[in-house]
């Protein structure tokens, strides 16, 4: 019989896959949660102390109260998730070498790893050193030839088109100034 | 003298230049609506950095535009391809689509734009009589009104707009909470989690957070669910819509009020909105076993109210400066980056501005019909664009938008940062909705609370010693309880 969360019975419900993966998430989620409310929580008790401890503020208007109460009530609610996770059969085993292996080697996983790994290139490093009107057309590129959007010669006129027409829009319309500029200002 | 004041200004918006202007917005609004992967939030983030230096009457002018007609765009492609081009349409689909697959897409659309300017116009009419009242009662509120008032919109949104367990919902609001937290504070000035990086003194930049949140993963869902799609054709049109309306008449105006009713719910928006009238339009109707096999009212019901949410979503934004759904959120950003004030102190800073956005949005509504009705044959060609060509086209204009705003390279890294949590947030349950509302909520709680208890000496007692604060406190508590169950059967 359910007694309520607190209980740690073990009555698992039956878990379709799509639940049982967000419970399992849910478990890895909840502990960095947990890690993350207890250090901001020692950052406002600290920013707090030394405001208090100087005379500055009292305890009621300390900067750390607010961020100190809402780091509380994260970890709270993220022992619940924890705590609900386990009780209805989430577990830890996707994070064996077997079961990594099989989820790395699907498309599933790939493409968003892919797709924000490209981003991730464009913004922290070709945006940084090379002409924002090529690093936009190497991402565009990259973009469609990996993921096979359309035939090579259309990928790259699509991309050089694109990239040329919205730096020109930014740069000569809006007024942007671009980190590195090729021609006008883009 | 506001009804006054309102017509006045329906009437002085009559120019070439502002009704160019607002046919121009509404036809992006459609672009942006029929396209999955863009959404009515993604859109107005992206015009608030491209009309930054805009007289702030032609940026929001855009705006309104370019929301009222994203969210009635949706539609296009929930009918033609089953594919919402944005979440308020989701419900669209379920008998749109069906609708087109019998040949009647045409009259599926028509159904959805008259349905949709009916709903606007409800939803203005809502906006003009309701906001003056509220702003009304909202001038007496203090600072311990405002703090519920805060803390109650987050967790209603996390409640009604998590896809998982509402404590999830909570906790995404809470994150954004702490995100509002960084930089300097409003009482003593005292620099919070910067970590020494200058850029973050003034606190995370919104722009790029509320891209970053909404682009991203829908970015990378537009390249993973990208499949072979067919487009129904439109047919010469069968419908008598006069019929059709009188024959719903009374089902219009409840799926019209629920829609301004949910709309005014902080944070939770037109999407919500759309799936309740669909569920009330199913279950009053005389043959509910036929819904999901193309009925006319299933299509109409969900775009009445989530049409008429807009109008809804705009009364908490301008009224008590608590937005009512994710794009009302970023149009409120927009506001105060022009230098406005959403909340009761507009109606004294800006006395007419409330019936000036009440002309806009009477504009858009009669640019919605008009636009609505020669746009959506051109519109079923964009949807011919692979999602795979789109995606990485629309990655580009989200980065290029985030960086015009200030022009600094740290704000797009931000973004992929953003975009990187949001993913695995959206992945597992942590809606993005509520983390925004408690980002624009998180300075008006964290302040209120802190001032309400300077005045009152640290007497927790000054936050619920008010009639209006009392009320307020037992709608969050009443939150809280009523989902507790939850948690207490495991799930």
């Amino acid at each position: 019989m359910n007694k309520g969360i607190l209980s740690m019975k073990k009555e698992k419900p039956v878990l379709d896959e799509k639940t049982k993966n967000m419970r399992d998430g849910d478990i890895i989620i909840s502990i960095l949660l947990i890690f993350v409310s207890i250090w901001t929580a020692y950052e406002s008790l600290r920013m707090s102390y030394e405001m208090y401890s100087r005379g500055l503020s009292d305890f009621y208007t300390v900067p750390g109260l607010s961020p100190f109460i809402v780091s509380v009530l994260i970890l709270i609610c993220a022992i619940v998730v924890l705590v609900n996770a386990i009780r209805v059969g989430g577990d830890l085993k996707f994070l064996s070498p077997t079961v990594l292996k099989k989820t790395f080697s699907s498309l599933e996983t790939f493409t968003p790893i892919i797709v924000i790994g490209l981003m991730w290139i464009y913004v922290f490093i070709l945006v940084d050193r090379i002409p924002f009107i090529i690093a936009t057309f190497i991402f565009i590129a990259l973009m469609m030839v990996i993921f096979k959007a359309t035939r090579l010669i259309w990928a790259l006129l699509i991309s050089a088109l694109y990239s040329v027409a919205i730096v020109y829009f930014f740069a000569k319309i809006v007024g942007t100034i671009f980190p590195i500029t090729l021609f006008f200002n883009g | 003298m506001g009804y006054f004041t309102f017509f006045k200004a329906i009437i002085n918006f009559i120019s070439p230049y502002n009704l160019g202007l607002m046919a121009f917005s509404m036809t992006l609004g459609i672009v942006v609506g029929v396209l999955p992967g863009l959404s009515a939030t993604l859109g107005i983030a992206l015009l608030t950095g491209i009309t930054y230096s805009y007289p702030k009457e032609t940026a929001m002018v855009i705006m309104i535009g370019l929301y009222i007609g994203a969210i009635y765009a949706g539609s296009l492609s929930a009918i033609l391809i089953n594919i919402p081009g944005t979440g308020s349409a989701a419900a669209t689909c379920l008998d749109g689509y069906p609708m087109a697959k019998q040949g009647k897409a045409t009259d599926a659309i028509i159904t959805a734009r008259i349905a949709s300017f009916i709903g606007s116009i409800v939803g203005l009419v809502c906006f003009i009589i309701i906001t003056p009242l509220i702003i009304r009662i909202a001038l007496n509120f203090t600072s311990a009104e405002y703090f519920w008032l805060g803390t109650f919109g987050i967790l209603i949104c996390g409640s009604l707009s998590s896809p998982d367990l509402p404590i999830k919902g909570w906790i995404a609001g809470m994150i954004g909470m702490m995100l509002s937290y960084v930089g300097l504070e409003d009482i003593g000035a005292y620099e919070r989690f910067t970590f020494g990086i200058p850029e973050l003194i003034s606190g995370v930049p919104w722009v790029p957070l509320m891209i970053g949140f909404f682009a991203i993963p829908q970015i990378v869902k537009l390249i993973k669910g990208a499949k072979e799609f067919e487009m129904m054709k439109q047919f010469k049109e069968t419908i008598n819509i006069l019929k059709v309306i009188k024959e719903n008449l009374k089902g219009i105006v409840q799926w019209a009020l629920l829609g301004v009713g949910i709309g005014a719910l902080p944070g939770v928006g037109e999407n919500i909105a759309a799936w309740a009238a669909y569920g009330i339009a199913k279950r009053n109707s005389r043959y509910p076993e036929k819904f999901g096999t193309g009925v006319i009212e299933g299509v109409m019901a969900p775009e009445v109210a989530n049409n008429a949410a807009i109008g809804g979503a705009i009364i908490p934004m301008l009224a008590l400066g608590v937005p009512g759904s994710p794009p009302t959120a970023v149009l409120m950003g927009a506001l105060m980056l022009h230098g406005l004030r959403p909340g009761p102190m507009l109606s004294i800073e800006n006395p007419t501005f409330i019936y000036e956005m009440g002309a806009w949005l009477f504009w858009g509504t009669v640019m919605l019909f008009v636009i609505g009705m020669l746009s959506a044959k051109p519109m079923s060609q964009i949807l011919k664009v692979p999602p795979k060509i789109l995606a990485p086209l629309i990655a580009v204009l989200c980065v290029v938008g985030a960086f015009s705003v200030s022009s600094e390279t740290f704000d797009i890294k931000l973004l992929i940062i953003f975009g990187t949590v949001s993913y695995i947030m959206d992945k597992y349950g942590y809606s993005a909705g509520p983390l925004i509302l408690g980002f624009i909520l998180g300075p008006l709680t964290d302040a209120n609370f802190r001032r309400t208890l300077y005045l009152a000496n640290g007497n927790l007692l000054s936050l619920i010693n008010r009639p209006i604060s009392f009320i307020l406190f037992l709608a969050t508590a009443f939150i809280l309880l009523r989902n507790l169950p939850y948690f207490k059967r495991a799930k």
